[in-house]
């Protein structure tokens, strides 16, 4: 009868988990780690819209990079009450700074979903109620994954919907995966910038997943 | 020559595995559990546009919840047809109970991850060509709005509605901790709509719910 020693064991259960190890460590970073929000008409979360005339950001999802660096991503908004000829330009966006729990968001920032985190991190969903919106410190330069150019109502048309859904990195003109890299974190952010008028959030969603 | 025996062996590969399972049995609830339909022009499952007025439901994706309780969710459709001052009020909700019944205007249109326990083999996407849509008749909890339009006003020249919404969702719009829907039940994700009159005509409609790991 084969009897193996103590280390042949070893290395037979180490080449039946060997794959396997590698898989789930991969998967580790990214299992669960998520951030996002659902708001909707009289939820307290919903973000006041801006009509400064300047870019502003209305809302965010912060995450950290625990694993592939790549991530679904989604923005959904509906606003109501613009006249003819209001204009609204729309940016969907990306930070990530160089370490965990890297990015500090100002007060105006309240906190309207869950992040994965570990302690004392601030991942989360995020809108602002603010006229300056939500600043960020210790981010990169935004890295524009979406825009919507100037949109302008039209004659009788007071709504806008915008939603948009996809895939993100940190680059957005690269041909092969560059992913975000891994112990950074991730903001990734809606702006507005509104020609004036008194426009009213209906409703705002933002997701941010990390994907295996 | 230290030679374990059996028992030694069978400990040796339980220490080394112990989270391997436990990770693996977490994921195995959400493996591939999922609803969806995709429909276009001249599909027999598009829904029929209603215009009477009142809020109807026209589709949605019917699932068990299996694993983490937190899902991936789209919904999507065109509508056309549409004159001047025409109103459209579109809501994306959820509801859930230990098991859910569709009204028989429900039309199973697109698959759905089924559980091998009755009465949770009804899993799947479904539209409705009814003029009082699909009615749910063992709701549980009052529904949640995952979203929702508030009133859309066609313009001048606009005949023409294009909805596209993804988001994740749980089992509460309020709540900053993550607040899953309770594995053993089911959930159904819905597009309900209010328009005010005309005849407006699906070109097209999708949804999808997948429950994340």
């Amino acid at each position: 009868m084969l009897q193996p020693d103590r280390d042949e064991v070893e290395k037979l259960i180490a080449e039946r988990i060997s794959g396997i190890r590698v898989g789930a460590s991969n998967l580790g970073g990214s299992f669960r780690n998520r951030a996002f929000a659902n708001i909707n008409p009289g939820n307290a979360g919903l973000p006041t819209a801006p009509s400064t005339g300047a870019e502003i950001i209305v809302g965010c999802a912060l995450v950290n990079v625990l694993g592939s660096g790549i991530f679904q991503a989604s923005v959904n908004y509906t606003i109501t009450g613009a006249t003819p000829t209001d204009t609204v330009i729309t940016y969907v966006s990306t930070q990530a700074t160089a370490a965990l729990n890297g990015m500090t968001l100002s007060a105006a920032a309240v906190k309207v979903g869950p992040g994965y985190a570990g302690a004392g991190a601030t991942n989360g969903a995020y809108t602002s109620n603010a006229a300056a919106g939500i600043v960020v410190t210790g981010g990169s330069t935004p890295e524009v994954q979406y825009g919507s150019g100037t949109y302008v109502f039209g004659t009788g048309a007071s709504t806008a919907t915008f939603g948009w859904s996809d895939v993100i990195m940190s680059n957005n003109v690269s041909t092969s995966e560059t992913p975000f890299t891994r112990g950074n974190q991730v903001l990734l952010s809606l702006a507005l910038n509104l020609s004036g008028g008194t426009v009213v959030f209906q409703s705002f969603g933002i997701s941010l997943v990390e994907l295996p | 020559m230290e030679q374990p025996d059996l028992d030694e062996v069978e400990k040796l590969i339980a220490q080394r595995t112990t989270g391997l399972r436990a990770g693996v049995a977490d994921i195995r609830g959400s493996f591939r559990n999922r609803a969806f339909a995709n429909m276009n022009p001249g599909n027999a499952g598009l829904p029929t546009a209603p215009n009477t007025g009142s809020v109807i439901i026209v589709g949605g994706a019917l699932i068990n919840v299996l694993g983490s309780g937190i899902f991936q969710a789209s919904a999507n459709f065109t509508v056309t047809g549409a004159t001047p001052t025409d109103t459209l009020v579109v809501d994306v909700a959820s509801q859930t109970n230990t098991s859910l019944a569709l009204s028989v205007a429900g039309v199973k249109v697109g698959p759905g991850n089924n559980s091998s326990l009755a009465p949770l083999q009804n899993a799947g996407a479904y539209t409705s060509n009814a003029g009082a849509g699909i009615s749910v008749t063992s709701s549980g909890p009052i529904a949640i709005a995952q979203y929702g339009t508030g009133t859309y006003v066609f313009g001048t020249g606009a005949s023409t509605a294009t909805f596209g919404w993804e988001g994740v969702i749980m089992n509460s719009v309020l709540a900053t901790a993550e607040t899953p829907f309770t594995r053993g039940n089911q959930v159904f994700l819905y597009v309900s709509m209010n328009l005010s009159g005309g005849t407006l005509v699906f070109q097209s409609f999708s949804i999808s719910l997948v429950e994340l790991p």
